[in-house]
């Protein structure tokens, strides 16, 4: 690229230096001048200049501009309020009509303290009112969602909430409706506002018109205090704010990352904050008493109860862990069961293959490349929402996107993706040679059985990818910290890990642990069981002992993401139990080994083996990216396992976004869990005589789920599609007939 | 002998004089001094006539509050519930009065008038717990009573936002 | 028309255009000319057609007057109250339409009759106040006009 042209821009008699074509807001703030504005954004798209807050005086044109539709010209003379009183007069004048109608009920409103309209009404606008006639009043608060309320009084039609539906989630489910006055934010009828980042227009709104329903009136900008954390609900690692007051979790905002989140934040990290207030919540530890259930008992003798079975299994203890732990809770498991007891075997969420460290780049660099090509069972959306925010806006610059699988615009049947990794990266096939040729070219697995996208690494290597600056390859893992989660258990310890038999003890770690059939099955054939969890779950039934969770926002800690960046968690509430580092560092002294119960500290330990001595305290709010490594030997295709025959139509089953332990917890976000239906083509529905909205059976040797159909135009033919909670035990051969 | 005999003479006589004079020891809580009219003792929360509480739990006397002894959490009115006369209402408001410094800023940070600082000064107490006074507190009539001095003796001035008008 | 004629008319006309959110305004017309006027199930129709969200075709619906989100009388009369109407007594118009009629502006009689509108400007500006009985331009017309316009449309088959 070659750099911009440069050209000199005098704002209120300074002259500034900027690349042609910047926005005036931002040359203006290079110049150290403000420009006060509502609407634009400019993370949102073009400018509007909806709002009129940006008039200034631009030397040559006769009336006043709105400055944020303006970039910067060579020689332009531009003045603002500070020293024009045209413009003030201006900017004075806005704000008197955008408060003709404004209710002034600022000591209720939500946004009351932390509100761009109070605060540059105060700086700019007039301090008293001349409004004497009775003000438009509407009803109030009009649900947009079980999530979002709106106050039609309030809003100053920015249009802020429906350019991020339209041009950023592009959803395009919140509209204006009805014309000038009346004009008013809406969805379609009486529908709820169901995008999976609808969460995001409550903070885009600059007054107090969409606001959270969980927040409401809930504190005030000066009773919180903002811990910035990182999102621990998928393997994205969104950097959030957490809003606490009195000890507890009262929102999540955004926190702008450029290149992991750019400030969007998906609804099931926004909203699911509530869950370790669930009712369900485990805070004493558990012990089973034989035909009584579960009796409480002190931690001092539930350490001593774990000691007793640790100590009887040795090294015949076979441990799950669920990639939700941080990094550092892996670590000391692993250093208490490896080094203390000599116990390798291990049920890791997914070990992420090390070739894709010479295939890294940050998640922006999605939005720059040329041509991307998403491989895999599931949606990207469903997965690592923000991911699909940045595929939506490559394709807006102009990229190609191709999806490659059952809904992909390449249809393939489901399990077929190691099949296509393989076909892209033959020598004949166009799509790969394009990706070859390409100077920004990126890969991605989204689905399940990567095998730690080793396929995708593959592939990647094979196109010379990680040759390229501006390619590469991003796998898509299940869980939020599994790739940290398996690199601190390996890095603990040397031993082969054996497959003990009989196993004497299974040690679940997390609920999503619990949730992975084979670790069920596994705890059928244990003979001690002893589970660490949040809720009353699946765990709990298996248990002999149960000690108490914590969620992401009550550890300190370290999670990797999904591009390999290791970033900060914070506590920002006390949990109502001590946090695992604590327990597992008192019994780790008992068995001879040196844990220490402080974060920092296992993670200095972790970081001299795996992250070159990367210091806790140099883990900045916004984390850097390690740099790419050198180009491995290419590794070769994994050979793609056979797929299974039979008749019928292949099963899809997917996990929802909104699914888990976490939002089945959350009662604003059931609206948003997935409904009782199977997606079917049009064409199989066709065959089977089905309609949409149809109730119909799905069926699988001798099972039977009744659910409701849909039919999917981007669905392969002889393929449906069922959410994972609805799917019970279906195999993956499925018959559908009308109920 | 002191070197200054009639030095201590003098002060004698001052000790002296006094036998004479009327004491002005006042009796109380016999007798109570009637208080300058702004004095600042005890907040009161303050209704409307139909009853609905002023309050709406908005915080601002929290945030101008320099000893931090206000909390307030709001909640939200409804149909069946409904306290104050907008959207929200102060569902728990608590003045801890062994912090209070009775500054009034609170009374000057409210935008509804709902907190005003009255008369009463006798809130001893012989717990620290006790001193933590809960909306229903607030909101009652005080037990006590005091008398104030006919505010016409003093000369008030007029308050600046008054002048400018 | 079947729902699926319906669609296939709309995708027709959405070939003549580069881009097919450019089609949403004859597709609602379309729609309306089927139901009479555009209600949600037609907006779906509509979104379907277009590959469009409903709520987007009702954004569109409802910020222009000549689309009906609610069901019309037999007989339509829209009153022009845009500014060249409105400095030559639009407004008394519409009031002696409302008299007349017995309702307030955008409601409908109650025996399903006549529906009454007030409206942006309906291009008849040189001939002010405009009013549209019908799809027929009436103009000018003068509050003492009304009472023959109204008995005409009662008498009307």
């Amino acid at each position: 690229m070659s750099t911009p042209e440069l050209v000199t821009v005098t704002i209120d008699d300074r002259a500034v230096q900027v690349p042609k074509g910047t926005g005036l807001v931002e040359t203006a703030l290079a110049a150290g001048v403000e420009i006060p504005v509502f609407c634009y954004e400019p993370r949102l798209g073009p400018a509007v200049g909806a709002c009129r807050m940006c008039l200034v005086e631009v030397e040559g044109m006769p009336k006043l501009q709105a400055g944020c539709t303006l970039t910067a010209q060579d020689g332009m003379t531009v003045r603002t309020a500070q020293t024009s009183a045209k413009a003030a007069d201006g900017q004075n004048a806005t704000l008197e009509f955008l408060l003709v109608n404004h209710p002034l009920d600022c000591p209720v409103c939500d946004k009351g303290g932390e509100c761009p309209l109070q605060d540059l009404t105060f700086r700019y606008g007039p301090g008293r009112t001349r409004m004497t006639f009775p003000k438009l009043t509407f009803d109030k608060p009009i649900p947009i969602s079980p999530t979002i309320a709106l106050d039609r009084e309030r809003c100053i039609l920015c249009y802020r909430c429906t350019r991020f539906s339209e041009g950023v989630s592009e959803d395009g489910e919140l509209v204006t409706v009805n014309r000038g006055a009346q004009s008013m934010i809406a969805t379609f009828e009486d529908e709820p506002y169901r995008g999976r980042f609808s969460g995001n227009v409550i903070e885009l709104c600059p007054v107090g018109a969409l606001t959270s329903t969980q927040y409401r009136f809930l504190a005030r900008p000066w009773e919180i205090q903002n811990v910035p954390s990182v999102c621990g609900l998928c393997p994205v690692g969104c950097n959030i704010d957490v809003t606490t007051r009195e000890g507890k979790v009262k929102r999540v905002l955004s926190r702008n990352h450029p290149e992991v989140d750019e400030g969007w934040l998906c609804d099931k990290g926004r909203f699911a904050f509530s869950h370790p207030h669930a009712r369900d919540r485990i805070t004493e530890p558990l012990r089973r008493v034989r035909r009584r259930g579960f009796e409480e008992l002190s931690w001092d003798d539930a350490v001593d109860e774990a000691e007793r079975m640790l100590r009887a299994a040795g090294t015949r203890i076979v441990t799950a862990l669920s990639g939700s732990e941080t990094i550092e809770q892996a670590y000391a498991l692993g250093k208490l069961l490896r080094q203390g007891l000599g116990a390798h075997a291990a049920v890791l969420p997914e070990e992420t293959s090390t070739a894709l460290d010479a295939l890294r780049l940050p998640l922006s660099a999605i939005r720059d490349a040329e041509l991307v090509v998403v491989v895999g069972d599931q949606p990207v959306e469903e997965r690592a929402p923000v991911v699909d925010l940045w595929l939506r806006a490559a394709r807006r610059r102009g990229a190609e996107i191709v999806t490659i699988g059952p809904t992909g615009s390449i249809q393939t049947p489901p399990g077929s993706a190691p099949q296509v990794c393989r076909d892209l990266a033959a020598e004949n096939n166009e799509l790969g040679r394009r990706l070859r040729g390409g100077q920004r070219s990126i890969v991605i697995w989204s689905g399940p059985d990567g095998r730690g996208g080793e396929h995708i690494a593959a592939l990647a290597h094979a196109l010379g990818l990680a040759d390229v600056a501006g390619s590469g390859a991003f796998y898509l893992p299940d869980t939020p910290n599994g790739r940290g989660v398996a690199d601190a258990w390996s890095a603990v310890a040397d031993g082969e890990p054996a497959d003990p038999e009989p196993i004497a003890l299974l040690i679940v770690s997390g609920d999503e642990a619990a949730a992975n059939p084979g670790v069920r099955a596994l705890a059928e054939r244990a003979e001690m069981v002893l589970a660490i969890t949040m809720f009353q779950g699946l765990a709990v039934g298996w248990a002999d002992l149960v000690l108490p969770g914590t969620s992401y926002l009550e550890r300190d800690g370290t999670y990797m993401n999904l591009e390999g960046r290791v970033q900060r968690l914070r506590r920002t509430v006390i949990p109502p139990a001590p946090d695992e580092l604590a327990w597992l560092a008192k019994l780790a002294g008992r068995f001879g080994v040196e844990l220490s119960p402080h974060p920092s500290l296992v993670f200095e330990d972790v970081s001299a083996r795996l992250f070159g001595g990367l210091a806790f305290a140099d883990i900045a709010a916004t984390a850097a990216l390690p740099t790419r490594a050198k180009a491995a030997p290419r590794p070769p295709l994994p050979e793609p396992e056979p797929q299974l025959g039979g008749d019928g139509l292949r099963l899809l089953r997917y996990r929802s976004l909104f699914s888990g332990a976490a939002v089945e917890r959350v009662a604003e976000l059931q609206f948003q869990r997935p409904a009782r239906e199977v997606e079917i083509s049009p064409e199989d529905a066709a065959a089977k005589g089905i309609a949409s909205g149809n109730e119909v059976a799905v069926r699988h040797n001798g099972t039977s789920v009744a659910l409701r159909a849909t039919l999917n135009r981007r669905l392969a033919p002889g393929v449906v599609r069922i959410a994972d909670e609805h799917a019970g035990d279906l195999g993956a051969r499925v018959e559908v007939g009308r109920a | 002998m002191s070197p200054q005999p009639l030095g201590s003479l003098h002060g004698f006589a001052v000790t002296f004089r006094q036998i004479f004079r009327k004491p002005i020891t006042q009796q109380y809580p016999e007798y109570k001094r009637p208080l300058y009219p702004r004095f600042r003792g005890r907040h009161r929360l303050n209704r409307f006539e139909n009853g609905l509480e002023k309050c709406v739990g908005c915080s601002l006397c929290a945030a101008a509050c320099p000893a931090d002894c206000i909390r307030v959490v709001a909640a939200e009115n409804t149909p069946e519930n409904r306290v104050s006369a907008g959207e929200r209402y102060a569902r728990i408001y608590e003045i801890n009065m062994s912090r209070c410094i009775f500054c009034g800023y609170c009374e000057i940070a409210c935008p509804f008038d709902a907190i005003t600082l009255g008369n009463e000064y006798e809130i001893s107490e012989y717990s620290r717990d006790d001193l933590i006074y809960t909306k229903d507190m607030l909101l009652a009539e005080p037990r006590k009573r005091v008398t104030i001095q006919d505010p016409e003796l003093f000369d008030t001035p007029i308050p600046y936002y008054r002048a400018k008008a | 028309m079947s729902t699926e004629a319906l669609v296939d008319q709309i995708r027709a006309i959405a070939e003549q255009y580069p881009e097919r959110e450019s089609a949403i305004m004859p597709a609602l017309h379309i729609a309306q000319e089927r139901y009479g006027w555009l209600p949600p199930e037609a907006l779906c129709e509509v979104a379907d057609a277009l590959e469009l969200t409903p709520a987007y075709c009702k954004a569109v619906a409802s910020f222009y007057d000549m689309y009906h989100l609610r069901p019309t009388g037999r007989h339509l009369v829209e009153v022009c109250t845009n500014v060249a109407c409105a400095l030559v007594g639009a407004q008394q118009v519409v009031e002696a339409f409302e008299a007349e009629l017995g309702l307030r502006a955008g409601e409908t009689t109650e025996d399903g009759e006549v529906t009454l509108r007030a409206v942006e400007c309906a291009g008849g500006c040189g001939y002010a106040p405009v009013v549209v009985v019908d799809h027929r331009y009436r103009e000018p017309v003068r509050p003492e006009n009304v009472p023959a316009i109204v008995e005409g449309l009662r008498r009307a088959p």
